[in-house]
């Protein structure tokens, strides 16, 4: 009898550790243990020193293309800054604040001369799981004018993730609504069911992010008023871009889970894009990673946990000043 | 030895704590819901306090119609193997369950939860059909037997 209840008690005993443990390595995995890290620097100097050139016609190609217009571009601008402007020979930046049903949002009205200035940030300038820096220490890092959070790739091991031209993951999300930008800027919002990666990289895509859903195409909103990102049924800090024409885009982030701005809904947030003029507008990363950053400021109030702070993320978008 | 009511009131508390983490986890989750973690505590509860109460009330109704001895023998005759598989399967459904819920609300995945929910779940059916097998032959041996193997 004893012995019976001796071996019960050790068999519990190594089950509970077990599962402790398992469950300890489950989330240290999922939240904590970088994986699959590629090197955005590396990627680049591959580049140059497989083609000797920027150009070789890849995509890899395309990273140097990118982020050599890009500096191009910026250099030798007389350049005007604002509290909430920034005005540049290639950029022109002008932040406004509204209120919209009990919640604050931040307006980025975006002209741009050149398409290749809209570009994307790394945390740690290196593609992987479990890689994260603040938006602001990244806009930091690339020498951002204005920025916000991505698509937080990194919390997910599905959906295309496009940067600057590098196709760094192709495997698909099922039925994940993507954002495209062309390299001459122009955005759509495709189905990961109906093409891949490997299509979007041919027809000259330079980044693809995967979140979503979209919001707005062809200046029609194609949220429904009750639609959620995955279980949240409820207003949230959000965070969203669109184009308005060629060149010309639209960033905007809301406050959310705080007395002074409830936040928005999906339907609100696609609202909010239609009303600005969006053609295509896609809904990003949200909750605590909603941020925007101008001029090496947060502008907005992001929510990490119950208090205003910013949450480190995968990614930004950003405007090379 | 614990009775099956003392198994039933244990996997009720168990399914009582479940629904205390819930509820601490669902205030700090800014409204972001999982399956997984509200309906936490029905694992233990329907899988763990239900077929315990079940026995329970089985065990009392065979008291009623047959010797003490052949009740005892009947509780010493538990598979112990096979309830130990069952528990412990039974544990790792139940916090495959709380991850998945935590990774869900965070909106993320883990291969290594829905590996922890299939390994449990096998257990949980190897051990609950060894158990009813184990269960079936040692009744027959005792209402078939003269002298019941009571220690």
């Amino acid at each position: 009898m004893r012995k019976k209840e001796k071996k019960r008690s050790w068999w519990g005993i190594a089950t509970a550790v077990t599962l402790a443990a398992y469950s300890a390595f489950t989330l240290l995995d999922a939240f904590v243990i970088p994986k699959n890290v590629i090197s955005a620097e590396a990627v680049t100097q591959t580049v140059y020193a497989g083609t000797g050139e920027e150009d070789d016609g890849t995509a890899s190609g395309s990273v140097s293309n990118v982020e050599k217009n890009a500096s191009d571009s910026s250099n030798d601008s007389e350049i005007v800054i604002t509290d909430n402007s920034y005005t540049s020979d290639d950029v022109e930046i002008t932040i406004t604040e509204m209120t919209v049903d009990d919640s604050r949002v931040y307006v980025a009205d975006i002209q741009l001369s050149d398409p290749s200035l809209l570009l994307s940030g790394l945390a740690d300038n290196s593609f992987g799981q479990n890689v994260t820096e603040t938006t602001s220490e990244i806009a930091s890092d690339v020498g951002a004018i204005l920025a916000i959070n991505g698509d937080f790739y990194g919390f997910r091991d599905s959906g295309y993730v496009m940067r600057n031209g590098y196709l760094y993951r192709s495997t698909g999300g099922g039925d994940q609504e993507d954002l495209v930008v062309y390299s001459d800027g122009t955005m759509e919002i495709i189905n990961e069911s109906d093409v891949t990666a490997e299509e979007l990289q041919a027809a000259g895509a330079t980044q693809i992010y995967s979140f979503g859903p979209g919001l707005v195409d062809d200046g029609e909103i194609i949220v429904g008023p009750n639609d959620e990102v995955d279980q949240a049924m409820t207003s949230n800090p959000r965070t969203a871009i669109g184009q308005i024409s060629d060149g010309h885009y639209v960033c905007v982030v809301s406050d959310g889970r705080t007395n002074e701005s409830e936040g928005l809904t999906l339907y609100q947030l696609a609202s909010v894009m239609q009303d600005l003029g969006c053609t295509v507008a896609y809904n990003l990363d949200g909750g605590g990673s909603s941020t925007m950053v101008f001029n090496g400021e947060v502008i907005n109030n992001p929510t990490s946990g119950h208090g205003i702070k910013e949450r480190s993320v995968s990614d930004i978008v950003y405007i090379q000043g | 030895m614990s009775t099956y009511r003392d198994k039933f009131i244990k996997y009720l508390a168990v399914s009582v704590f479940c629904l205390l983490i819930y509820l601490v986890y669902n205030h700090f989750s800014h409204g972001v819901h999982s399956p997984y973690m509200t309906y936490l505590f029905a694992w233990p509860l329907i899988l763990g306090a239900l077929p315990s109460l079940l026995l329970t009330i089985r065990e009392r109704a065979f008291r009623r119609h047959a010797c003490a001895s052949k009740t005892a023998a009947r509780r010493q005759d538990e598979p112990v193997i096979a309830a130990g598989l069952y528990r412990t399967g039974l544990a790792a459904v139940t916090v495959s369950s709380l991850l998945r819920g935590i990774l869900e609300i965070a909106g993320t995945s883990s291969v290594y939860q829905s590996r922890l929910m299939w390994v449990g779940a096998g257990l949980m059916v190897i051990g609950g059909v060894s158990w009813m097998l184990a269960r079936r032959s040692r009744s027959k041996n005792i209402i078939y037997s003269k002298r019941p193997n009571v220690q």
